[in-house]
C-alpha cells in the first residue's frame, strides 16, 4: 500500500516537475482564465452588481474551458514525447497510472480555480470564497479530472485532439457543472441552498460511479 | 420483395398519419393548432430514445462478441438517432414558445435530451476523427456505454434543477389519466407507428451503407 502511494506520487511529481520546467500549462491556463473572466467583466455593464446565478455560471464556465485546454495540452505532450507509452511499460498496476494522471490534473485544476476565483473577486468586486465553494472544488476536480484523463488519453491519439476532448468531456460532466454552479450560487448569494444534501450526494455519486467505471475501462482502452 | 412490401406499408402509414394530423384529428381546445406539433414531436422523441437505448445495447454486444455487425448497427442507430433528436428538439422548441412562453427552459427532460444529443454527436465526431480500425470501434463502443451510464445522472441532476414538462398521459409511463380525446390518441399512436417504421427502414439502409464503407476500407488497406 505504502509502495503504491509512492509510485502514485512519483508519476505525478514527474508531471509537475516537467510543468515547473516548461511552465506551458500554467501560463496557458493563467492567461486563458484571466481572458475569460475579463471578457465577462468588460461585457457586463455593472460588474459589482452581478447576480449570483450569472456569477456562478461565469466561474464554472471559465473553469471548464481553461481546464479542458490544460488537459489537451497535458495529453498532447504525453503523446508527442511518448511518455505515456514509457510509463505503461513500468511493472506497476495500470490503475495506478490512471490515478496518478488524475492527481496531476487535480492539481492543475486547483491552480486554475484559484486564479479564476482571484480574478473574479477583483473584476466583479465580490468574494466567492465560502464553505460551499470549498466543498465543491475537491468533488468537482476529482470527477472532472477522472473523466478528463480518460477522454484525454483517447483523444490524444486522434486528429484535432483539442476539439475532440472538449466535445467528449463537456456533455459527460454536465451534472458536475450543475452541481458546482448551484452550490456556488448559494455561496455567492449567501442564501442557503434548500437542496444542498441532494446536490452533494449527486456530486459524490458522480465521482464514485465514474471513478469505478473508468478505472475498469481504462485498462481496456490502453490494451488498444 | 420484402423491401418493397416494407416501403409500401411504411409509406402508406406515413401518408395516413399526415392526413390524420392535418385533416382528421380535432383541434385541442386549450393549445389550439400548436398542439398538432406534438404528433411530430412525441414520435421523434420516442425514436431518439429507442436509438439511444439501442446504441448502448449494440455497443455492449460489440464489446462482448467482437462482431463487426454490432458496431456497424450501433453507428447506423446513432446517426439516425441524432437526426431524430434534432427533429425532436426543433419541434419541441417551436411548440414551447406559444404554450410555455419561452423557447427553452432548464427542465429535466429537455436538459437530458439535449445533453444526450450532444453526447451522441460527440460519439459520431469521434468515429470520424479517430483512425479507422478495431481500436476505434472498441473505444466508440465504450463512449456509447459511458453516455448510457451518464444519462440517469443527468436526468437526476436536471430534475433537482427544475420541473416543468407535461407528464406522460399515454403509454406505459403515463402517470395520470389521459385528457386527450380518442381521435388524438389514435392519431398519436399512428404517428408513432409511422415514425418507428420509417426509423427502422432508415437504420436498415444506413446499416448497409456503413457495412459497405467498412468493407471498402478493409479492401483498400
Amino acid at each position: 500500500m505504502k509502495n503504491w502511494v509512492k509510485i502514485l506520487l512519483t508519476i505525478s511529481s514527474k508531471d509537475l516537475i516537467i510543468e515547473l520546467k516548461s511552465k506551458e500549462i500554467i501560463v496557458t491556463i493563467t492567461l486563458f482564465s484571466l481572458l475569460v473572466v475579463s471578457i465577462f467583466s468588460v461585457t457586463s455593464s455593472n460588474p459589482s452588481n452581478l447576480s449570483a446565478e450569472i456569477g456562478a455560471g461565469i466561474i464554472w464556465a471559465s473553469v471548464v474551458f481553461s481546464g479542458s485546454i490544460a488537459m489537451s495540452k497535458f495529453f498532447s505532450h504525453e503523446e508527442k514525447d511518448e511518455t505515456l507509452n514509457a510509463i505503461l511499460l513500468m511493472p506497476v498496476p495500470i490503475e495506478l497510472i490512471f490515478f496518478s494522471k488524475i492527481l496531476s490534473l487535480f492539481i492543475f485544476l486547483t491552480i486554475s480555480e484559484c486564479l479564476i476565483i482571484g480574478a473574479f473577486s477583483i473584476f466583479f468586486n465580490s468574494n466567492p470564497l465560502s464553505i460551499y465553494i470549498l466543498t465543491v472544488i475537491p468533488i468537482f476536480n476529482l470527477g472532472f479530472s477522472c473523466v478528463g484523463t480518460f477522454f484525454g488519453i483517447i483523444s490524444s491519439k486522434s486528429r484535432s485532439n483539442e476539439i475532440l476532448l472538449t466535445l467528449l468531456l463537456v456533455p459527460i460532466v454536465i451534472p458536475l457543472i450543475m452541481f458546482a454552479t448551484e452550490l456556488t450560487k448559494a455561496g455567492l448569494s449567501g442564501i442557503h441552498s434548500p437542496n444542498f444534501n441532494l446536490w452533494l450526494s449527486l456530486g459524490i455519486l458522480f465521482d464514485i460511479i465514474f471513478l469505478v467505471v473508468l478505472t475498469f475501462l481504462f485498462g481496456k482502452i490502453i490494451d488498444q | 420483395m420484402f423491401r418493397n412490401i416494407y416501403l409500401t406499408i411504411s409509406g402508406a402509414i406515413t401518408l395516413l398519419s399526415i392526413w390524420m394530423i392535418f385533416i382528421w384529428v380535432p383541434t385541442e381546445v386549450n393549445q389550439g393548432l400548436v398542439q398538432r406539433i406534438l404528433y411530430v414531436h412525441v414520435p421523434f422523441a420516442w425514436a431518439s430514445m429507442v436509438a439511444i437505448i439501442a446504441v448502448a445495447i449494440t455497443s455492449l454486444m460489440f464489446l462482448v462478441t467482437k462482431k463487426i455487425f454490432w458496431d456497424n448497427l450501433s453507428q447506423s442507430l446513432a446517426e439516425v438517432g441524432v437526426v431524430s433528436a434534432i427533429v425532436m428538439l426543433f419541434s419541441g422548441i417551436v411548440w414551447a414558445k406559444p404554450v410555455w412562453g419561452v423557447w427553452w427552459t432548464g427542465e429535466a427532460k429537455l436538459t437530458t435530451a439535449l445533453i444526450l444529443f450532444l453526447i451522441y454527436c460527440a460519439y459520431l465526431v469521434f468515429r470520424n476523427y479517430f483512425p479507422p480500425g478495431d481500436a476505434r470501434n472498441r473505444i466508440a463502443a465504450i463512449i456509447a456505454l459511458i453516455g448510457a451510464i451518464d444519462s440517469p445522472i443527468i436526468y437526476y441532476a436536471a430534475q433537482i434543477w427544475q420541473q416543468n414538462h407535461p407528464q406522460a398521459v399515454v403509454g406505459p409511463l403515463a402517470t395520470q389519466d389521459s385528457s386527450l380525446s380518442s381521435e388524438m390518441v389514435i392519431t398519436l399512436l399512428t404517428c408513432v407507428l409511422a415514425v418507428t417504421l420509417m426509423f427502422v427502414g432508415i437504420v436498415w439502409v444506413q446499416y448497409k451503407t456503413v457495412s459497405r464503407k467498412g468493407l471498402k476500407n478493409v479492401q483498400i488497406s
